[in-house]
């Protein structure tokens, strides 16, 4: 099953709950990636490799003009020829310029989520040009039109039965439920379109300043032949992809691969300079890069450069508890999901409505936080953006109402003892003998109707120490030892 | 429709608006990072992520051989009394078994192989039969169907990295992309000098060269490959050859 992704959050949220078979697989996906993650950086110097990586992440995005400049020229001096956008659409703009006046009628196009960002296929599709994801995973979700839930294993929420069932509806595949005929019935289908398609689109995981290189990682090769086939290969890249040097992206591409699949090397690196030259048998005859901000200045400006280290290695949704329940299409109609995701989105779009919920699906239990990396502090920018949120005042009035409550009472210790001592005759309106209230009556209802709420203490916390002064006593001036 | 004219414009005024906002906000004296570690701070020299020990080039290929084969590859070392053309042939033999070929002729999509300078290795091959397609233009049709046809590829490399498996396949005059690209089987000849203990020792010693343009510019792309082409996004189980060589065989040989 699959749900509404444009359906409001909370609809969103409760389908994604009541769905428990890809609650399970999702949740049993994860666990297996994070596990697999784990034994990868734990078999290496992981601090060191994650302090060098966030090292090389901030010192980019503090340079990012500078560096952009440098990768333009590089790019260009190689035989690039390098495009700047300051949209989504004029993104697209420029690449069905491009597509039109070369007559392309074929796009391959290998996994990339800006393109996701910025709905590349469906515009490329306006003007008659097919688009074939290639990526499987990919390829599988838009033979079934839906929108991926993971950026690393972007079909994670379907299970080997469905996808059965959509590649014998779709390419005629005799029935099985073995993955390694599944995936000979694909690539048969795929190489067709490798052979025969006139361009590729890629996205980039790395640009470097100093040579003028586009990098990308696979598994399946489907980026190597994006990039080489075709006679013209197109990258769409976001400005803050660019590192300095070589040997930044050669860290970067293994911290990535560990945290991301739990390799110690990805089977494929592609670093792509240019065109193939004249006396070359095989490589593009053009290549184009449209370097895109689309609203990466704004995460800047509003103070969140932090979010713009990240390398897309879905570490954070691997680990993350919210995730693992929900999955991602619970956080609609977006290319990142997750914690990065729940920072990306709403800074992201230009209304902030999109994605205003998102700060709030997060325990801050830090998960994230310890496995990212290049060491983004997720839950602070999270608790930040909530902040932003509340001042701007997008949060509910009711929401900043009862917080506000909460600020007056806890300013001054008199009203905050009244408090807890109301707090304590609470118990008495209970018939419940438990020690939760597991319903609570008028709107306060909305809290319990998905978890119990522990009733406060008879006694407050300082009654209870005053109490028990005597136990404490002993435990301060220990008997001595002989 | 906007024609490639008004494109160029359109990136050009797009280019100048966004480093200007980017230098604006950059140089806001309110950080525009949230959380301030390394204040932009950044090392000459990082450390490498594996083993990067100095190792005797036998102990380096035995390292390769065993990694290669833990990531679903396979190895030959070629040992004193055999030759690169036995371990080929042996290898070629092993696919026609395994794929209940008969035929008596193979043909190989490859490198131009005389660059590899392996003494008696091209006559050796033509007397097995064993046909080298070197193909000179992808973009023409005849030849891009007759690269595809073919189920094995044979290359060198440029370098190769022990701690991984990895190894480094560029393209240029005589050396082709598809050839470890498009057949289901990728023989690698690897010489044992061209061993390194990891991907940073390679690198790092280009760049002490000053060769790194050369390798990473002048050859339009360099790949990094390690081990076969694999998927595992049908519920993480693991599946070899989704687009890419379903096998890879390194062939490690000592130069004369």
């Amino acid at each position: 099953m699959t749900i509404n992704i444009d359906a409001p959050y909370k609809s969103r949220i409760r389908e994604a709950l009541s769905d428990s078979g890809t609650r399970k697989a999702v949740d049993r996906a994860m666990g297996e990636l994070a596990q697999r993650r784990e034994r990868a950086v734990n078999a290496i110097d992981n601090e060191t490799m994650r302090t060098e990586s966030h090292e090389i992440r901030e010192h980019a995005i503090r340079n990012l003009p500078g560096l952009l400049v440098e990768l333009e020229t590089n790019l260009t001096r190689n035989g690039c020829e390098v495009h700047w956008a300051r949209t989504g659409n004029e993104a697209n703009d420029i690449l069905k310029t491009i597509a039109r006046t070369r007559k392309i009628k074929t796009a391959i196009k290998s996994k990339s989520m800006v393109t996701e960002e910025i709905h590349l296929n469906t515009s490329l599709e306006e003007i008659g040009v097919k688009v074939v994801e290639t990526d499987l995973g990919e390829y599988i979700l838009q033979l079934a039109d839906e929108p991926p839930s993971h950026i690393v294993a972007p079909v994670i929420h379907k299970g080997a039965e469905d996808i059965s069932e959509l590649l014998q509806n779709e390419l005629g595949m005799e029935p099985t439920l073995d993955p390694s005929i599944m995936c000979d019935a694909a690539r048969k289908e795929l190489r067709k379109h490798f052979l025969s398609a006139d361009m590729g689109i890629s996205g980039c995981n790395f640009a470097i300043a100093e040579t003028g290189t586009i990098c990308i990682i696979t598994n399946e090769g489907n980026g190597r032949m994006v990039s080489s086939l075709p006679p013209v290969y197109v990258v769409i890249a976001g400005i803050e992809k660019v590192v300095p040097r070589v040997e930044d992206a050669i860290l970067l591409w293994q911290a990535a691969t560990r945290n991301a699949t739990g390799q110690d090397a990805s089977v494929y690196f592609s670093m792509t300079s240019g065109p193939k030259k004249p006396n070359h048998a095989d490589g593009p005859k053009e290549v184009h890069v449209i370097l895109v901000d689309n609203a990466r200045t704004n995460v800047i400006k509003k103070g969140y450069a932090d979010a713009l280290m990240c390398i897309r290695c879905g570490a954070c949704m691997d680990v993350c508890p919210v995730y693992r329940e929900i999955g991602g299409h619970a956080y609609g109609k977006t290319a990142y999901p997750g914690p990065i995701g729940s920072i990306l989105t709403p800074l992201m779009n230009e209304n902030i409505n999109i994605g205003k919920d998102l700060p709030f699906a997060s325990s801050l239990c830090g998960a994230c936080k310890d496995a990212c990396p290049v060491k983004i502090d997720l839950p602070k920018l999270l608790l930040e953006l909530r902040n932003d949120l509340s001042k701007e005042k997008i949060t509910s009035p009711f929401q900043r109402f009862l917080v506000k409550c909460f600020a007056w009472i806890s300013k001054k210790p008199s009203r905050y003892k009244k408090a807890t001592k109301i707090a304590g005759l609470t118990r008495k309106f209970s018939k419940e003998s438990t020690q939760v209230f597991s319903k609570l009556p008028g709107p306060l209802n909305r809290w319990t109707r998905s978890r119990a709420l522990q009733k406060p203490s008879n006694k407050t916390f300082k009654e209870t120490w005053k109490d028990s002064k005597a136990d404490f006593q002993v435990l301060k001036s220990p008997p001595s030892q002989k | 429709m906007r024609s490639i004219a008004d494109i160029r414009r359109l990136s050009r005024t797009a280019r100048q608006d966004i480093l200007n906002t980017l230098e604006q906000n950059l140089s806001d004296p309110s950080d525009a990072f949230k959380t301030l570690r390394a204040k932009g701070t950044r090392r000459s020299r990082l450390t490498p992520i594996t083993e990067s020990t100095p190792r005797s080039p036998k102990n380096l290929s035995t390292i390769f051989g065993k990694q290669l084969d833990s990531i679903s590859g396979s190895h030959h070392i070629v040992r004193q009394g055999e030759t690169v053309a036995g371990a080929i042939l042996e290898r070629i033999t092993q696919i026609q078994e395994n794929e209940k070929n008969t035929s008596s002729t193979h043909r190989v999509l490859s490198w131009n192989l005389k660059m590899l300078d392996i003494a008696g290795m091209l006559d050796t091959l033509h007397k097995h039969h064993i046909e080298l397609v070197v193909p000179h233009d992808l973009h023409d049709g005849t030849c891009r169907a007759e690269a595809s046809s073919i189920s094995i590829g044979i290359t060198g490399v440029e370098a190769a990295m022990a701690s991984t498996a990895t190894v480094a396949l560029s393209n240029g005059p005589g050396m082709n992309r598809v050839a470890s690209l498009l057949p289901l089987h990728h023989i690698l000849l690897i010489p044992q000098d061209r061993i390194y203990p990891n991907v940073e020792a390679w690198f790092g010693e280009l760049k002490k060269e000053n060769k790194i343009e050369q390798i990473l510019c002048e050859n339009s792309q360099l790949s990094l490959v390690t081990g076969p082409s694999k998927s595992a996004d049908i519920e993480l189980t693991l599946t070899l050859g989704v687009h890419g060589p379903r096998t890879v065989h390194a062939i490690i040989y000592k130069n004369s």
